[in-house]
């Protein structure tokens, strides 16, 4: 499972990249004590990481 | 400052550092050592310039950071230009895969700015904004700005949609095109004289 797992990572690399950006932002947003910037980021990097993965999947 | 905040910008900073690590070597092994060397290298030069061009007109500075390049000025952290340089093969990358890589180059460079727009949304003020400041919109001897969307100058978000797809569209093409790599010099200095009659727009 980790092998499978980390041959995802190798294969989708730039979309766990560009996920991890996001997520790392909204949770440094929290931190700083603004959650709803986190979420406002979430929204806006989603629908890149939406299309991206649905394209990689065909 | 306390010791929690200090630990986070001090997190930030070597976090940026240790992603270039990270995009270096991933894109060696898949995208070979030239073309790594080219990409990474002109982000870098693309970004740092332009940041150093930004905060010698005043528009902006970074106060307490641990490394700078050049160490003499320490205007520009070196984090920021390696960050930067790690987020625009990922941009692409995914903009290739999203608009398919034989779609147009403007096209593609459209969505690979507005991906770094997309994730600047909220990386900018979170991290400029208060408490963490690990850079400042305005001060002493700074230019003051008019517009502003959460808490950070609109002119910061049309820069990077700018300098991303600029940057997107230029290593594309030099990289279809035979030798035109050479060209990425002059599209440097283009670079920064467009950022530079940007900047002195009223923002």
């Amino acid at each position: 499972m980790i092998r499978r797992a980390w041959r995802r990572l190798c294969e989708d690399f730039e979309l766990f990249l560009f996920a991890y950006f996001g997520v790392c932002a909204a949770v440094l947003a929290a931190l700083v004590g603004r959650p709803w910037l986190g979420a406002i980021g979430l929204l806006t990097v989603a629908p890149f990481l939406g299309l991206a993965w649905l394209r990689g999947r065909r | 400052m306390t010791t929690g905040l200090e630990a986070l910008r001090r997190a930030y900073e070597v976090g940026l550092l240790l992603l270039f690590a990270v995009v270096l070597v991933r894109s060696g092994r898949t995208r070979g050592a030239t073309v790594t060397g080219r990409e990474l290298a002109f982000g870098f030069a693309v970004s740092q310039g332009v940041e150093l061009l930004a905060v010698g007109l005043g528009r902006y500075s970074y106060p307490d950071w641990l490394l700078y390049f050049p160490p003499r000025p320490a205007w520009v952290p070196l984090g920021v230009g390696l960050g930067w340089a790690a987020l625009l093969p990922c941009v692409m990358r995914l903009s290739e895969r999203i608009l398919g890589s034989s779609a147009k180059r403007l096209h593609l460079a459209a969505l690979d700015g507005a991906m770094a727009v997309g994730l600047d949304l909220v990386l900018d003020p979170a991290v400029s904004g208060e408490p963490l400041r690990m850079w400042l919109w305005a001060g002493e001897g700074m230019v003051p700005y008019r517009r502003w969307l959460l808490g950070v100058p609109v002119f910061n978000f049309v820069g990077w949609f700018l300098l991303v797809g600029a940057s997107s569209l230029q290593l594309r093409w030099a990289e279809a095109s035979r030798a035109g790599w050479r060209w990425l010099g002059l599209f440097l200095l283009m670079n920064l004289a467009i950022a530079a009659a940007v900047m002195q727009l009223p923002w």
